[in-house]
């Protein structure tokens, strides 16, 4: 078998200006603390206290959609499937940050969700800050990764660009699905 | 109604309920792995707290909520203006932080949604 080279591997991340690399489950413990580090390392590049929550909020909604998409299928060995797929990268490149996260979808997820995402590009700051508001008053019914929706939204509106998503399918059962949010 | 306490976590706001005053405090930074399963107390003792006519202070201050948490502050917000509406006395009270124009953003628009007293203030 080949070894894994990881001078390459770095020199990939360096290339696209990846300052944080994560990949394997997300649990609540690990999104704290990579979002510790996250906030320290802006904070010494004495980035704005808004820069850096928008930062780190980009990239809790993008955990937290993972773990929430991953809890939302009945099957736990699939659960666990698309936990251990979950990638994240923070970087900066051209000067603004990226928030860029890579998980499997079911391939029955792919159509709903890819046309929300377009939907959501659909829409400009103005029409986004309506439909968050319409989304969050609809509170009438609470329930765990109901937020996801709105996650989204929250999302679009932080970004200073479209979302940049994509599906790949990887076989029968599963797709990739990326998405980079650029602030 | 009994004294309410639970600790602060990195995810998740310290929360007091003082029963002498009839105010409740959440101060932190909100976005637990499962945030209606970390509300449904409040929520519960807010619902309670409301039915009487005593005065009920709502003190928060908070400068993140992740979307799941922030609906949960609607929710809290929704029983508080239904109470004023019944003509309940009672107040929220804002603290922002004024280096981090998120935090202003944040009270700013939930204030938009509610008629029921709420002051926004610089900490």
């Amino acid at each position: 078998m080949e070894e894994m080279d990881i001078l390459q591997l770095r020199n990939m991340l360096n290339k696209y200006g990846v300052i944080m690399s994560f990949t394997g489950p997300f649990s609540q413990g690990i999104i704290e603390e990579i979002g510790s580090a996250l906030r320290s390392y802006l904070e010494s590049k004495s980035d704005s206290k808004g820069k850096i929550f928008k930062v780190f909020s980009v990239f809790i909604e993008q955990t937290q959609n993972i773990k929430n998409y991953a809890y939302s299928l009945s099957d736990k060995n699939e659960q666990e499937e698309i936990l251990l797929s979950g990638v994240l990268n923070i970087g900066l490149k051209d000067k603004k940050y990226f928030v860029s996260s890579g998980n499997l979808v079911k391939k029955e997820s792919v159509e709903e969700l890819n046309y929300r995402l377009k939907k959501i590009n659909s829409h400009n700051k103005k029409e986004l800050a309506s439909v968050y508001r319409e989304k969050l008053l609809k509170s009438d019914k609470l329930k765990d990764g109901e937020g996801a929706g709105l996650g989204l939204i929250e999302m679009a509106r932080k970004s200073s660009e479209k979302l940049i998503f994509d599906f790949e399918e990887v076989n029968e059962s599963y797709s990739f699905y990326t998405l980079t949010i650029k602030i | 109604m009994e004294e309410f306490y639970i600790e602060p976590t990195k995810s998740s706001p310290e929360v007091e309920f003082k029963p002498e005053e009839n105010e409740l405090i959440i101060k932190g930074e909100s976005y637990p792995e499962n945030s209606f399963a970390f509300y449904q107390p409040i929520f519960d003792l807010i619902e309670t707290a409301v039915s009487k006519p005593d005065e009920f202070k709502f003190i928060v201050e908070v400068n993140y909520l992740n979307t799941s948490s922030t609906k949960s502050f609607m929710n809290i917000l929704d029983i508080l203006e239904k109470a004023y509406k019944n003509g309940n006395n009672l107040v929220v009270i804002w603290y922002y932080d004024e280096d981090n124009e998120h935090s202003y953003e944040l009270a700013s628009d939930f204030k938009e949604y509610l008629e029921l007293p709420f002051d926004i203030v610089a900490k």
